[in-house]
């Protein structure tokens, strides 16, 4: 009896002094707080080299191509805070690594990209380990970037900002051009028009599909459905520990029978994205069209092809179901302080100023292939202008841009790449083993409330 | 086991060999603790712990592995290794018995060659021989699709949901037959050859002996074979997961328990439930191979 009781006390203590171990290592408080300690990044080793060698550092993860030349940049015109860059993995591999700087509570750079859908995931829940860059002034350059970027980087709240936009990924249509012209078909604007266009391809001998809807696609299929004006997460900042969730919608199940009844003609192809093989037909034309982002030109096209002149695609607007259809966005990224920033003020002018001038911005469009948030550059007439080498010398920010202006912003949810996979299964099952969409939807939906309750949040509506 | 027992029992002295005996395990224990021993425990004091974005890290004790019994996608991931297990382990190893038999009785020909040409592919990292399968496996870029031409054909789907199962139990087996066929071949090549010289006085052919000498005397090595490929099987990680980059829909990020495991703890950021899962494939392993090593007590010699 007496052993027992002694068992049991001992594996109390040692239950007590676990949980209090664990609490121990987490920051009570709510919000990402402010630092200034000048010198703490003195000894960072950086990917570039630092040109004035005595000044503070502010360290920084970007995967932007040729984010080389901004860093130099930066750094050259400025003499009192220098970057000190490193490339910390792309996507979700970075995402990995902050999260595991933020249980380490060290290791953590001081500014970092992210991409609009990552965001929620870093100021969800107890804590947020994203600087609310409201408190360094920057409510002030509102205007200085989309409505829709704005709005990705504020979640729907109108005092907090947790980033600062740099590009964006408008959604527009490639048209394989030779294909359309060889068989005589107009290029279609309206959703009924493509699947017209499809037939009659298929009627007059194209052996390609119409285009490929992407199963194992994530923010696609949601600029397919924001274009029904369908919201399907929804998420907060001001109220961050409710999440909405709702993919039982009409729009939703609409968009999904279209595509659904698409592959079941046999108009459309329904190949994983990141499959070699789905970009080998790409780029051997057996695709007509490929409804994506503006960046797909940077990431694919120009992977598809050997040399620009090979590349027989030319951008056009999206379809759309009726003229009230919005402007859509797929992807995106900004730059955000994280709550590790050791000179938190130094930090917040840095993430703001890196693609701060006219020089930045311009070398971010030619070298980087990124597509602006930023409204001056935008407007300019040399932009629009610009050509595209892989889009037979296409005058295209003539369509992209509008859609860039047009676009309201999007919301994500908190655990993002979990509700991305989910989505991927019960996209496919519907275009690949039957489920109706119905079915489809309700369980996918209910399958994630359930989830989201697990992790503690409370479920609202998405209205 | 008796025997070891009444060894052990009288004497217990601090001597001069104790002291060598301790010296000369230490650099393993040592290794062991670290590599080995901790990593266990942490996973486990881990597993004890929930986290949630609204409610941060709390002591939870065993809730975790309530919800692993009840958890639908772990028991569709352990039901799919335990099909793997009972398709592919029998093959390799029915596979690697054969090669084996076949190279010890052709023994002086061409044997070290083929030998060698066998073991290749275990050689080969398993993340390059999934690489090159799923090269292989495509449908634009793959030899399959012009060879089936050839007869007029069209190559099979390796990549889509019917075809994935035989695909990747094609992908293991060419990876460890060889590495099985070794040990079973080492282990023909320790029996005396009296016996069979004995044999074929008693008028026994090449297929008899096979079958009742050789067979019986490698069954203890393969059962050491069956038990690796048992656990190695329940354990089947990287060959899904590099086909998965080329077929995401068709293999789920959670199509087996360690790949459950691996995106809970780096994809959704659930750390201590992945512990959790990963402690309990791990009970669950020692549990199968508990049961296998007792149904095979017999034969294995690992009984006593």
């Amino acid at each position: 009896m007496f052993q027992a009781k002694k068992i049991l006390s001992v594996l109390a203590t040692v239950a007590v002094s676990m949980s209090l171990a664990a609490c121990g290592g987490s920051n009570s408080t709510g919000t990402a707080s402010a630092s200034a300690d000048k010198h703490a990044n003195d000894n960072a080793s950086c990917t570039n080299k630092v040109v004035h060698a005595s000044a503070e550092k502010v360290t920084v993860w970007a995967w932007y191509p040729g984010f080389q030349k901004i860093v130099d940049h930066f750094n050259q015109t400025h003499s009192n805070v220098q970057v000190c860059w490193n490339n910390g993995g792309q996507g979700g591999s970075e995402y990995t690594r902050f999260q595991n700087t933020i249980k380490a509570g060290k290791g953590a750079p001081d500014v970092i990209q992210l991409e609009y859908e990552a965001m929620p995931q870093f100021v969800a829940g107890k804590q947020k380990y994203l600087v609310d860059l409201a408190d360094y002034g920057m409510k002030a350059y509102k205007s200085d970037y989309t409505a829709g970027a704005w709005n990705s980087v504020t979640f729907g709240s109108s005092s907090s900002i947790y980033a600062v936009p740099v590009d964006a990924g408008p959604f527009v249509m490639y048209v394989n051009q030779a294909v359309f012209d060889k068989y005589g078909i107009k290029v279609p604007t309206t959703w009924a028009e493509f699947e017209q266009a499809g037939k009659d391809l298929k009627a007059k001998g194209y052996t390609g599909k119409l285009t490929n809807w992407q199963t194992d696609g994530t923010a696609v299929n949601i600029a397919l459905f924001a274009q029904k004006g369908a919201q399907v997460y929804k998420y907060t900042a001001s109220d961050p520990t409710k999440v909405g969730i709702d993919f039982n919608q009409t729009s939703v199940k609409q968009v999904l029978k279209y595509w659904q009844n698409l592959a079941k003609e046999g108009l459309i192809d329904t190949a994983d994205q990141s499959s070699t093989d789905t970009m080998k037909k790409f780029g051997a034309g057996d695709y007509a069209t490929y409804v994506q982002a503006s960046w797909f030109i940077g990431y694919y096209v120009k992977g598809a092809f050997k040399t620009a002149t090979d590349s027989p695609f030319k951008i056009y607007e999206a379809p759309k179901w009726n003229d009230s259809t919005p402007d859509v966005n797929q992807g995106g990224s900004a730059f955000a302080v994280t709550y590790q920033a050791k000179d938190t003020k130094a930090a917040a002018s840095v993430a703001r100023e890196l693609y701060g001038d006219d020089y930045a911005q311009n070398s971010g469009v030619t070298d980087g292939g990124l597509f602006p948030t930023w409204t001056k550059l935008l407007s300019s007439s040399e932009f629009i202008t610009q050509t595209y080498p892989y889009l037979n010398n296409q005058k295209a920010n003539e369509i992209i841009a509008p859609v860039a202006k047009g676009w309201k912003g999007d919301q994500f949810l908190p655990f993002q790449t979990y509700a991305y996979d989910a989505q991927q299964k019960a996209f496919a099952s519907m275009v690949k083993s039957g489920t109706s969409v119905d079915s489809g939807v309700s369980s996918l939906t209910s399958s994630l409330r359930s989830y989201a309750e697990q992790q503690g949040f409370t479920i609202e509506s998405v209205k | 086991m008796s025997h070891r027992s009444t060894q052990s029992k009288p004497k217990r002295r601090i001597g001069k060999d104790n002291l060598w005996g301790w010296i000369f395990t230490g650099p393993f224990a040592v290794i062991f603790i670290l590599f080995l021993v901790i990593p266990l425990v942490y996973a486990f004091y881990m597993s004890l712990f929930t986290y949630t974005q609204i409610s941060g890290t709390y002591f939870s004790g065993f809730a975790n592995y309530i919800r692993v019994v009840k958890d639908s996608v772990f028991a569709t991931g352990l039901l799919r290794v335990i099909l793997y297990t009972a398709v592919m382990v029998p093959i390799q190893l029915g596979l690697a018995l054969g090669l084996a038999l076949l190279l010890d009785s052709f023994k002086k020909k061409f044997a070290s060659f083929s030998r060698v040409v066998i073991f290749l592919p275990y050689a080969i990292p398993a993340v390059i021989g999934a690489l090159m399968w799923g090269f292989m496996y495509s449908k634009l870029m793959g030899p399959f699709t012009t060879l089936f031409s050839l007869f007029g054909l069209q190559a099979p789907d390796f990549l889509s949901a019917g075809g994935i199962f035989g695909s990747l139990v094609n992908v293991v087996t060419w990876q460890w037959t060889g590495y099985y066929m070794i040990i079973l071949y080492s282990a023909l090549q320790s029996i005396p050859s009296e016996l069979y010289e004995s044999a074929r006085i008693d008028g026994a052919n090449e297929a008899k002996i096979a079958l009742h000498i050789k067979v019986p005397m490698v069954s203890g090595s393969m059962i050491m074979c069956t038990i690796f490929s048992l656990i190695g099987t329940l354990q089947f990680f990287t060959e899904p997961t590099i086909l998965r980059n080329q077929a995401p829909t068709v293999i789920p990020a959670e199509y087996t328990p360690n790949m459950y495991a691996q995106a809970l703890a780096f994809g959704y950021n659930q750390t201590n439930y992945s512990a959790t899962v990963s402690f309990s494939l791990g009970l669950i392993v020692v549990i199968f191979s508990i049961i296998f090593m007792r149904l095979t007590r017999r034969s294995n010699g690992l009984g006593d």
